[in-house]
């Protein structure tokens, strides 16, 4: 029985690294990376999702296999989402659509599409699609007793005036358990304060975890209910491609915080799908995560964790 | 001869072609395109722009060993202009600022960067670049007497139409080239016939629209009922980057030379074909006047004058022509 849900975007990926390589036509999508992430640790994950009439089929059966619930995958008659990534010097990263992507209006994925046999869920990721449609789903899935883990779109052009107010004014915010956006995104909505008490506020709207993505650094993690916040660094693995890492690290989230309800054990999680999504292009290949690499990272990580967040991170003025 | 002055930016850029790797931080810039789209023609010219502090000096040197005066290029304590131009399989080509990119607020010439020693000029070449720095120019060379060409930033017009709508500022500009789909965003579904008189009532003496791969046509106020048409050079284009620049470059040489609209278009038709044919603009510097005069002499026959009243049609017959040339090759 499916208990763990991504919903978010499944796109078709030109990516420029920084090497000069550039990656034509991967699938990729927040959706993708996140589910990937999840199922390092669950057999019960499931995502809800529409395509376009390119997105390969074959890919579709693959995670298929690898026991991801697809029954909330629709093909729609229309282009795929297709985005430009683009690694640019000092590592800056942006995400553009291409002129011929499909309208992430037509294929963000609508309450309509959530299959009926989805009773056990009890955990949700909504991935960065339109504000909008994450009110949407929260207002559909909430009286059903699902809790959320929330990240944010990472193209702030596509952020409507009337979306951020949704989520400057607490509003989103207070319908959600955990919060996860990237360094990035909460200097552009929150910038001019400093991190660690920014969370703090943030957590008073109502999430009981706000983990915000530091990208090499790792992620800083806040456990309102324990009043307690750890510095979680990343894996130390050979990094090929970093797209998809913050995804599959709130996809590992997900997974952690249904399985053991603890936020700490869950950013260890969510770091290690991130490590694995990273050691090589795309995200399919994540679905070949050894669980006993898993575990074993596991072991490693948390022994490198630390409540005593470091005064360079705890009071990075996100300016 | 009076130096031209091309005055725009000189940008690095990343290149994402169809195929094989990027292209990171080849030197592009209009400024540079439109003096690539010069120095066939004419020998004298300076461009006025300004760089950061990534600009290679490199790149300064091979321009002033094509000729090109550089005195009026000013090195400013700031970012780089930094673009990527993307090619998308299926069509279609997106120029967008990169995260690090250098603004147009430091990076603009201004008139104060004209050399001391320019002081006598009678064209100039107004490349895009944000209205206000367009404004700021075109007052300054009025005042001085000089006949300028004027090329519309892109992307202003498509985000901000009302810039170019707004009392009609640019009607100063003697010569004005815009692109079709900057006239179609600017003038909505009209004849072009009609949007070509409009603008030369408005003040300019010459208007032309690039049509691109079609070609380009042009009206001069002077001469009653006819445009001139002008059929893209034949060639396979590597990189069209830069080929509207380089038109509106060869365009004002030949304007300036012949005061002939038929000469203006052609030549600027040959200067964005040689630009066309590589990456970067460097590589067309190199064209000397020899070579753009054969090429120009071979395109000379495919020029043709068209009575106002049938321009668009006869614009639509060429259009579904080429569209049937294309699908039998």
């Amino acid at each position: 029985m499916t208990r763990q849900v991504v919903i978010g975007s499944f796109t078709l990926d030109d990516t420029v690294l920084p090497s000069n390589e550039v990656r034509r036509r991967v699938n990729g999508g927040n959706a993708l990376y996140a589910v990937i992430g999840s199922r390092v640790w669950s057999r019960r994950v499931g995502v809800v999702t529409r395509v376009g009439n390119q997105f390969p089929s074959e890919d579709l059966e693959a995670i298929s296999d690898h026991h991801i619930d697809t029954t909330g995958i629709r093909r729609k008659d229309a282009q795929d989402i297709r985005l430009w990534i683009l690694y640019e010097e000092g590592m800056d990263r942006q995400i553009i659509y291409q002129l011929k992507s499909g309208s992430i209006k037509d294929l963000s994925p609508q309450p309509a599409d959530w299959p009926e046999s989805y009773q056990d869920v009890r955990y949700v990721h909504l991935c960065g699609i339109p504000f909008k449609a994450q009110m949407q789903w929260i207002n559909k899935l909430k009286p059903l007793g699902i809790e959320f883990t929330l990240d944010l779109l990472p193209m702030p052009q596509l952020r409507s005036a009337k979306g951020l107010e949704l989520l400057k004014s607490g509003n989103l915010l207070r319908e959600i358990s955990v919060f996860l956006p990237s360094l990035e995104e909460v200097v552009e909505v929150w910038g001019g304060q400093p991190l660690l008490p920014l969370m703090y506020k943030l957590a008073e709207y109502g999430p009981k975890v706000v983990a915000v993505k530091l990208g090499s650094l790792g992620s800083l993690v806040l456990d309102a209910e324990k009043n307690s916040a750890y510095l979680v660094p990343a894996m130390s693995v050979e990094t090929i491609d970093t797209t998809g890492a913050g995804d599959a690290y709130c996809g590992g989230f997900l997974a952690g915080m249904d399985q053991t309800g603890d936020p700490l054990e869950a950013a260890l999680r969510a770091t290690i799908s991130a490590s694995f999504i990273i050691q090589d292009f795309g995200a399919v290949h994540g679905l070949n995560a050894q669980p006993s690499e898993a575990r074993n990272r596991l072991e490693i990580l948390r022994g490198q964790v630390t409540d005593k967040v470091p005064a360079t991170i705890g009071d990075l003025k996100v300016l | 001869m009076d130096p031209f002055l091309i005055i725009g930016n000189l940008t690095l850029d990343d290149t994402v072609p169809l195929e094989g790797p990027v292209v990171r931080k080849a030197p592009g810039g209009n400024a540079l395109y439109a003096a690539a789209g010069t120095r066939p023609w004419r020998r004298n010219l300076c461009i006025v722009s300004r760089v950061g502090t990534d600009y290679p000096s490199g790149h300064l040197d091979q321009l002033r060993q094509a000729g090109v005066d550089v005195s009026g290029i000013v090195r400013k304590d700031v970012q780089d202009f930094k673009l990527w131009i993307l090619y998308e399989q299926g069509g279609g080509r997106q120029i967008i600022r990169q995260l690090s990119s250098g603004s147009a607020d430091k990076l603009d010439p201004l008139p104060q960067d004209v050399p001391k020693e320019v002081n006598r000029v009678r064209f100039a070449l107004l490349a895009a670049m944000q209205p206000t720095s367009q404004k700021q120019w075109l007052k300054n060379l009025k005042a001085r007497g000089v006949v300028v060409c004027m090329d519309m930033a892109s992307h202003v017009v498509l985000a901000h139409p009302e810039e170019y709508r707004d009392k009609g500022w640019w009607t100063d500009v003697d010569i004005l080239l815009p692109s079709i789909e900057e006239v179609c965003t600017l003038w909505g579904d009209r004849r072009l016939s009609e949007i070509l008189t409009e603008i030369v009532k408005k003040g300019c003496r010459v208007a032309g629209i690039k049509l691109g791969s079609l070609g380009s046509i042009a009206y001069d106020k002077t001469l009653d009922d006819k445009a001139v048409y002008v059929p893209a050079f034949p060639l396979d284009p590597v990189d069209p980057t830069g080929a509207g620049d380089a038109y509106c470059a060869g365009f004002m040489a030949g304007y300036a030379e012949t005061e002939d609209i038929a000469e203006g278009a052609l030549w600027g038709t040959i200067s964005a074909s040689f630009v066309m044919e590589d990456f970067g603009g460097l590589h067309a510097l190199q064209v000397d006047r020899t070579r753009a005069q054969v090429r120009s002499d071979r395109h000379r026959n495919r020029v043709e004058w068209i009575e106002l009243t049938h321009l668009d049609e006869v614009l639509a017959q060429k259009s579904e022509q080429k569209e049937k040339d294309n699908d039998f090759r």
